[in-house]
């Protein structure tokens, strides 16, 4: 069940008006209920998984907080294994297969089993690993009852593809629930069909381009296509999971949760640091939490910080994807992140951006650029081809049509200059009427200028 | 306030702006004029507009109905020509890829009060209700997709309330259903082609405003031919010449599976519901209705099914000013020879089969008058 498709919506709404005709003490049951179903949607076959993994973490927890020692350690220990296990089998097996396979001279597909990787598996290991290792470290207190447990983990708005809510953010809601206020509400669904809009609109638009041109770079040399193919992949991925991202949290907002904030401006950024506390902003601080600082951080000198800078975001880029471009890219990104921490570069914008910024926020998005092109290519030798030409003289003809460039120019405007602290005022502070004539403008747009192919969000795939 | 009323009552403004927005540019006919020419919808909609606009003479107004087999196969200046009488007249509106659903919708519009003629051909590929007759993808005529899109600027607000649900797939009827509410979606496709070149489309629309009618009154056919095409049916094997191309050996070997034809229903039901529907109408209005087997295939199937039944067409057979042609009327014109391709007759077939029809038409008409007291 596709967050862009009908049937999303029309459970949503189902959903919600269950939801709040039920009696308050009911409600998390219905939610632990709509999740589950929500996520047999897809394959129902993994819910035992899901349940299992639910239920070690859940006593792991538990068990953690009864004990102190090595009984201790041995919970979060075997709630880890567990964890990575499972993720390692079912998204890593392949891609290690593969390279075995490659190194004993065998072909490529000699050792490989036909997995599928469950639904969000990437996202709910995080999250259960947080919850685990915060109880380890004292800073969370256990959930003593497993329904409540289990609806954080399954919750279907951010089961799929995050944002990764911190076990401390979900509960303070879940405990002190109230009814949204009506700027909550006004807030939720503008998030929900902006989200939709992003997606559709201009995502997948955008995704028509990158496709045509990583589909066939031999027949495109030059650096003006491969320039033009690699901003419309950035274009897409952005609006894609930060479209993503609005759905989620509206949706979450409108059943009164309040999920954390994912994108930032992050095109706006003046520096590679920049952009991580911009980007996927609930995984750069998972990965800070939950990797860079028990790696040592930035406590054991200047060469132990890089290293544990480059390793952080080598794994992060390993959690994206098991294919050696996701890795490379993680690779960059740790190396950028490195050689700015070295030069002193790793500025942080928390003013408002400035003209003499725009050298640095041009130079970013093209570091930006450079690093995704790893991602989106097919293979190695095709991502060292683009960024080839990307660095060749100007050559070939720019692959996005004229009425792309329109909707290139509206996107960018949005990207760049997307001010949520504005807009949501705006949002909350409009009549029902005017909000309502906005949407359904939005509507008519989707419904005319959209991809209706129910492309997935690229975010699924991890 | 409750947050679920405010939830709904957000969401039914959403939808309502979206509604007019959508009414303002697609049930308003504004958007229907600059629809790509040869697309589904826009092909149909230059069908009708080419027989909106024809002046009719005679007492015999002749309206032949079909799908690319009938457009390419079927001349009705041709036609015309054979009967050589002023009280008669052909009309084709044969279309590519046209369903019975789809000549209900376009009678619907082009003769609001079913007067306009008073003879109408309605071709079938078979008298004994086979299903499985074409590949599997358009098994069900009932769930052909492209309806919808072929339909999208003759369907009506109120046929929201029923064309979705004639398709039999729950999920192409909710397409259907959020389609015919929200045209927009169905329409998406072309909006976005228009915008990329629209200095284009634009020209091509004045190209085809001009001159469609006078290119379809015009047309020959296709020359190409089949001729030196074999088959052997005891082996099912067939012997290509050369010059057929690869896609179109594809086609007609993936056409010739007698062991897939069986009645299950479908077919049936669904000439009740369109064939049906059409017989009634111009019935009502004392037109007479004739129906044959149209050539549809370079070489016969060689394989028959036994229906459970009397079958549609015997049954509206024996309706008065029902004429149903002889089944075996056109059987010798489905040889290599007279195809272009594995559905459509060429230049030739055309030539041929024309006066034949035309003159078959005008015998079931008189005999009809014949019999009426």
């Amino acid at each position: 069940m596709l967050f862009v498709t009908a049937r999303y919506f029309i459970f949503l709404f189902a959903v919600l008006i269950v939801f709040y005709t039920l009696p308050a003490s009911w409600r998390k049951y219905l939610l632990l209920a709509a999740s589950y179903f929500f996520y047999m949607s897809w394959n129902w076959k993994f819910l035992p998984f899901l349940l299992l993994l639910t239920l070690i973490d859940y006593s792991a927890a538990i068990w953690i907080a009864q004990n102190e020692g090595a009984k201790k350690r041995a919970a979060l220990i075997v709630s880890l294994a567990a964890n990575l296990s499972f993720l390692g089998v079912f998204k890593y097996y392949n891609f290690a297969a593969a390279n075995i396979a490659w190194l004993l001279g065998r072909p490529e597909d000699a050792f490989f089993r036909d997995i599928v990787l469950p639904l969000g598996i990437s996202f709910h290991t995080f999250q259960s690993i947080s919850y685990v290792v915060d109880v380890y470290r004292g800073q969370q207190i256990p959930i003593r009852r497993f329904t409540d447990y289990a609806l954080f983990i399954a919750f279907f708005p951010q089961l799929v593809a995050g944002p990764i809510v911190r076990a401390e953010t979900f509960f303070a809601d879940f405990h002190n629930w109230r009814n949204p206020i009506t700027g909550e509400v006004k807030r939720g669904a503008f998030l929900l069909i902006q989200g939709l809009c992003k997606k559709l609109v201009l995502a997948d638009n955008f995704a028509v381009v990158s496709d045509r041109y990583f589909g066939a770079i031999a027949a495109q040399p030059g650096s003006i296509p491969a320039w033009g193919g690699i901003v419309a992949f950035a274009i897409e991925i952005f609006f894609d999971f930060s479209g993503y991202s609005d759905m989620a949290i509206g949706a979450a907002l409108l059943l009164g949760f309040h999920f954390p904030q994912n994108f930032r401006q992050p095109f706006l950024s003046i520096s590679v640091t920049d952009f991580w506390r911009r980007w996927h902003i609930t995984l750069s601080n998972w990965l800070r939490d939950y990797l860079y600082f028990p790696l040592g951080g930035s406590r054991h000198g200047r060469w132990n910080t890089y290293r544990n800078l480059i390793l952080t975001m080598l794994l992060g880029g390993l959690w994206h994807g098991a294919r050696w471009g996701f890795v490379t890219w993680g690779l960059f990104n740790g190396v950028f992140l490195a050689i700015e921490r070295a030069t002193g570069l790793n500025r942080i914008r928390d003013r408002p951006l400035k003209i003499a910024d725009t050298p640095f926020v041009i130079l970013n998005f093209a570091i930006f650029c450079v690093g995704v092109v790893f991602v989106r290519a097919n293979t190695m030798r095709d991502a060292f081809h683009v960024i080839q030409w990307m660095f060749s003289m100007p050559s070939g003809s720019w692959p996005i049509e004229t009425t792309l460039m329109v909707l290139l120019g509206a996107s960018l405007l949005i990207a760049l200059f997307e001010d949520r602290g504005f807009i949501h005022k705006r949002v909350e502070d409009a009549s029902v009427w005017t909000l309502g004539a906005c949407l359904g403008t939005l509507l008519f747009l989707v419904e005319v200028l959209g991809q209706h192919q129910n492309r997935p969000f690229y975010y699924f795939q991890f | 306030m409750n947050p679920l009323l405010q939830i709904l009552r957000l969401a039914a403004l959403s939808l309502a702006v979206q509604f007019c927005l959508d009414a303002l540019v697609f049930r308003t006919g504004w958007y229907g004029d600059y629809l790509e020419p040869e697309s589904y919808a826009g092909s149909y909609e230059a069908t009708l507009l080419n027989e909106q606009t024809r002046r009719l003479a005679g007492s015999h107004r002749v309206l032949v109905l079909g799908d690319s087999a009938i457009a390419e196969g079927f001349s009705a200046p041709l036609a015309n020509q054979t009967v050589a009488d002023p009280d008669w007249f052909f009309s084709n509106a044969g279309t590519p890829a046209a369903t019975p659903r789809a000549w209900y919708y376009l009678l619907r519009d082009l003769d609001p009060n079913a007067k306009r003629y008073n003879v109408i051909v309605l071709p079938v590929t078979d008298y004994a209700d086979a299903d499985g007759l074409e590949p599997p993808d358009i098994d069900k005529e009932a769930d052909r997709d492209v309806d919808l899109n072929r339909l999208i600027v003759r369907l009506r607000l109120t046929d929201t309330f029923t064309f979705p649900f004639t398709y039999l797939d729950p999920e192409k009827k909710f397409n259907a259903l959020a389609g015919t509410l929200f045209k927009g979606y169905v329409y998406s496709r072309d909006v976005q082609e228009f915008l990329r070149a629209p200095v284009a489309r634009l020209a091509k629309l004045d190209l085809y405003d001009e001159h469609s009618r006078e290119w379809k009154d015009a047309y020959t056919g296709q020359n190409g031919s089949l001729e030196g095409l074999t088959y052997d049916p005891a082996r099912g094997k067939f012997g290509f010449p050369p010059s057929v191309a690869p896609a179109v050996r594809e086609a007609i070997e993936a056409r010739q599976h007698p062991e897939r034809l069986r009645v299950e229903g479908y077919r049936r039901a669904y000439r009740e519901k369109w064939l049906g529907a059409i017989i009634n109408r111009y019935q009502a209005a004392g037109a007479t209705i004739v129906l044959f087997r149209v050539p549809f295939r370079p070489v016969p199937l060689h394989a028959a099914v036994s229906p459970n039944g009397p079958t549609f067409v015997e049954q509206v057979g024996r309706m008065p000013r029902v004429v149903v042609l002889d089944p075996n009327l056109f059987a010798d014109l489905e040889t290599p020879a007279l195809f272009f391709d594995a559905w459509h007759m060429n230049s030739s077939g055309r030539t041929e089969f024309t006066p034949r029809l035309a003159r078959a038409v005008v015998d079931a008409v008189n005999s009809v008058r014949g019999k009426t007291p």
